[in-house]
């Protein structure tokens, strides 16, 4: 088990309040592992659009997930969800190409949030640079269910940050930059599904160079909680 | 959810092998790819141990096949794939190694059965596929291709147009008794056979030309004025030669046998009947043209005609063997003329074609190759006779549009009208000589047939030379050598090479690159084992059925011989509608993605022949 004494105290504390709400499944965790191989782990990885950075202010827009089983990238498994936002997207849609006639249409928060709850269950998340994502799936749980989410993760960027130190280097982290190091295409569609496989993608290639999937232990990809 | 094609579906839109699925199929198998990653040196074995794997992609980067030997098989880079399935049932065992970082999909086995048992285009492919791996396919479970027109015209056989039964009577009735039943019948020919086996034919033409302008009584037995021993053709015959046997030989009637017993008879007016065919009224207006003059416009006719030919989707041999029976009419024709205009030649002799003629493989803007051919006891006076008549022959095909042939080889040239020993000693030359001159000839020459004259001279001529060349390994090797130079246009991991310079930048020359390749390896190996044909796909039937060539490569020869012609003949017709002068240059951007694969999975293929072929007679320059 690689469940700190932190993150256990955490689950035991939230153990009844979490009992009323979707959030339950995911306190069951026995299907991960610290010595498990790498092949036999399900990943989930997620991208997130807010509206802007700063939490208190901004709220999630859209969220893009993949499904990796047996170290490939589930294509079926894709999936783009927008997000009902009450304040209109403002500036960021410059950025997401998210306007607000299609996010009017919109599932809320809640139910996107419900979706990604089911999908995480036994799964270890996926992020590149996972701080923020989680600061506003974390609000989003706090502000339906009184309740943080407790998950495993593991982070590309954090992952790309830690070969490179061991290599002595100091390259840029930035998704398109690591994708290059592993001959990955640049991606011209910015989304969070598109954003989600091409991490995805990059986690597919730091595995294949840190070892053989079916005998790579999950304990060596940095896992965090 | 929002509905949107994603990334996967979108490359999958864009590569040769799916890009004429239709969106839901594609989104079928948009959801069955797995998408896999591996570094480069490390080894791909796509026995994924939860799901078989059907196909797979490369996305990005690239792999390479290498057999037990460690010899290069493939390389694939992206868009390229190869099948699992195919790969572990090859006969040696082969890796697929990546040569740089590999962003790969895999499609499921599932799927990929269900798409390629749904697709005959997939199918098809997957079967060449599995050729270049010498795996024999699984028989195709696909519903047959619905007949196209031409397949419904040209590979009927003769047996659904002949009229059956045929009309038969023995040899001892009168002449009168003959008319009688013709006429009582309604019918133009009359068989005549004894124990049922076919002796004769009877003709309305025979009855006008050989009884009552002979004055002949009609009492007399039919077996005196009759044609015997006529041309016939067996009823599995294809329509196509049938016809090509009445052109070529000046006859309306045509009997039909099965087991050597008259089945039917096949008139002029039944093939007109299966096909309102330009060809048959072109011939018949060439043979009536009574001057050169007159002739020409016949000719200026033919390339009209080979454009609704291509339209009508006519394979391409087929046109080659009827562009080349109306040049052969044409030849045939201005002889005649010229025997009017000059007397009747002095001595045995015979004209001879060459080349793409020889093979009955010419297109639109083959120039002539053509020589003459006397017996040995012809003097030098009588050959004398043959100047002018050969120069009113080749300026006469001049003005049918078959232009000269600007390396003068053509009997208006002294240097090739010879006695049947100098053409001997000429070969023996070639053969014996290895110079460059020498090799040019003898890829030219070594095409040869009688188009009119005396066969035997030809045939004499032929057998000397399938003997002399057999045997002379080295001069096998050099032709080898000599054909290597027209290599398939592929380059590294299988990118088209185009031409550099000149009119044709950024061009695929198809003839230089593609057919005639084909062509040399057909002559290397007929010379090879003394094989007599010369049309290029009868010699690699009659290569396989000697048993100096594989029956699968023969077949993926022949394959890949249509494939590559049937592309030149579309883009020269494209070209003829445009008013673009002729020629064997193909943009390969104006082929859809499909196409382009199996023309790189064609030239691929040639290119492995002509590994075979040097590894075959390279050895004799050593």
């Amino acid at each position: 088990m690689f469940y700190s004494l932190q993150y256990r105290y955490k689950k035991w504390r939230l153990k009844k309040r979490a009992a009323k709400t979707p959030l339950k499944a995911l306190l069951d965790t026995s299907g991960i592992d610290t010595t498990q191989s790498v092949s036999d782990t399900r990943f989930l990885v997620v991208d997130c659009e807010m509206s802007g950075l700063d939490v208190n202010s901004c709220q999630l827009l859209s969220i893009g997930w993949v499904v990796i089983e047996n170290n490939r990238l589930v294509n079926s498994s894709s999936r783009h969800l927008l997000i009902h936002a009450d304040r209109g997207a403002g500036d960021s849609t410059r950025i997401h190409g998210l306007h607000d006639a299609s996010i009017a249409g919109a599932k809320s928060a809640a139910s996107v949030l419900t979706l990604l709850i089911k999908q995480m269950v036994n799964s270890v998340l996926v992020f590149h640079h996972a701080p923020i994502d989680i600061r506003f799936l974390q609000k989003t749980a706090y502000e339906n269910y009184r309740c943080p989410l407790l998950f495993p993760y593991l982070d590309t960027m954090a992952l790309e940050k830690r070969r490179l130190a061991m290599q002595g280097k100091h390259e840029g982290l930035r998704l398109a930059q690591c994708r290059e190091r592993y001959g990955l295409a640049s991606v011209t569609q910015h989304n969070a599904l598109a954003d989600a496989r091409a991490t995805a993608e990059l986690l597919l290639a730091q595995i294949s160079h840190l070892g053989n999937a079916d005998k790579l232990l999950l304990g060596r990809l940095d896992l965090r909680c | 959810m929002v509905a949107e094609t994603n990334d996967v579906q979108n490359f999958l839109a864009s590569q040769a092998l799916f890009q004429h699925l239709s969106q839901e199929n594609l989104e079928y198998l948009s959801n069955n790819i797995y998408v896999a990653y591996q570094k480069t040196g490390g080894q791909i074995v796509p026995e994924n141990n939860v799901k078989p794997v059907g196909l797979v992609m490369v996305r990005s980067g690239s792999l390479e096949i290498r057999d037990a030997g460690n010899n290069l098989i493939d390389r694939l880079s992206t868009g390229d794939f190869f099948i699992p399935r195919i790969l572990s049932q090859a006969p040696e065992s082969v890796a697929v190694r990546v040569l740089e970082d590999c962003l790969y999909y895999e499609l499921s086995d599932a799927a990929f059965q269900s798409i390629k048992a749904n697709d005959n285009d997939i199918s098809r492919l997957c079967e060449t596929y599995s050729r270049t791996y010498q795996v024999i396919p699984e028989p195709s479970t696909t519903p047959a291709k619905k007949a196209t027109f031409t397949e419904t015209y040209l590979d009927e056989t003769v047996q659904g147009y002949m009229t059956a039964p045929a009309f038969c009577a023995s040899p001892n009735i009168t002449i009168r008794r003959a008319a009688q039943l013709m006429t009582n019948n309604k019918i133009s020919s009359l068989l005549i056979t004894e124990d049922e086996k076919l002796v004769g034919i009877m003709t309305d033409r025979d009855l006008r030309t050989r009884v009552v302008a002979q004055g002949i009584a009609d009492t007399e037995a039919v077996s005196g004025v009759m044609t015997t021993t006529p041309y016939c053709v067996d009823v599995k015959c294809r329509l196509h030669q049938a016809q090509l046997v009445m052109m070529s030989s000046g006859i309306h009637h045509l009997p039909v046998v099965e087991n050597d017993k008259p089945a039917g008879m096949l008139c002029m007016s039944d093939i007109m009947r299966a096909n309102n065919i330009e060809p048959l009224s072109l011939t018949r207006s060439i043979n009536n043209a009574s001057t050169v003059a007159e002739l020409s416009g016949v000719a200026a006719k033919m390339p009209d005609l080979v454009i609704k030919l291509i339209e009508r989707d006519t394979r391409p041999y087929e046109v080659g063997e009827i562009i080349t029976s109306l040049s052969d009419a044409l030849t045939r024709r201005l002889i005649r003329l010229a025997e009017n205009e000059f007397g009747k030649p002095p001595c045995s002799w015979a004209w001879l074609a060459f080349g793409s003629q020889a093979r009955q493989e010419q297109m639109l803007g083959s120039d002539q190759d053509n020589a003459l051919i006397f017996s040995n006891d012809a003097t030098a006076e009588q050959q004398g006779y043959f100047g002018k008549f050969a120069l009113f022959i080749n300026d006469g095909l001049d003005a049918c549009g078959i232009h000269r042939c600007p390396g003068e080889i053509m009997a208006c040239n002294p240097k090739w009208r010879l006695t049947l020993q100098g053409w001997q000693k000429t070969f023996s030359y070639w053969i014996e000589e290895r110079s460059p001159k020498a090799l040019m000839h003898a890829s030219i020459f070594f095409d040869m047939r009688p188009v009119a004259g005396d066969r035997d001279l030809v045939d004499s001529l032929r057998d000397y030379v399938l003997q002399k060349a057999k045997t002379n390994t080295i001069f096998l090797a050099l032709m080898t050598d000599n054909a290597m130079q027209h290599s398939p246009p592929l380059g590294f991991f299988k990118q088209f090479v185009l031409e550099k310079d000149g009119d044709h930048i950024n061009t695929l020359d198809l003839k230089k690159r593609g057919t005639i390749s084909i062509v040399d390896i057909a002559r290397n190996y007929s010379l090879s084992a003394a094989l007599s044909e010369v049309n290029t796909i009868a010699r690699l039937q009659a290569m396989e059925t000697a048993g100096v060539m594989s029956r699968e490569l023969v077949a993926s020869l022949i394959d890949a011989h249509e494939f590559i012609a049937d592309l030149r003949l579309k883009a020269q017709g494209v070209k003829f509608r445009d008013g673009d002068t002729i020629d064997n240059q193909l943009d390969p951007k104006s082929l859809s993605p499909l196409v382009r694969h199996q023309l790189k999975e064609a030239f691929n293929l040639v290119r492995q022949a002509q590994m075979a072929m040097k590894a075959r007679f390279g050895a004799g320059v050593l």
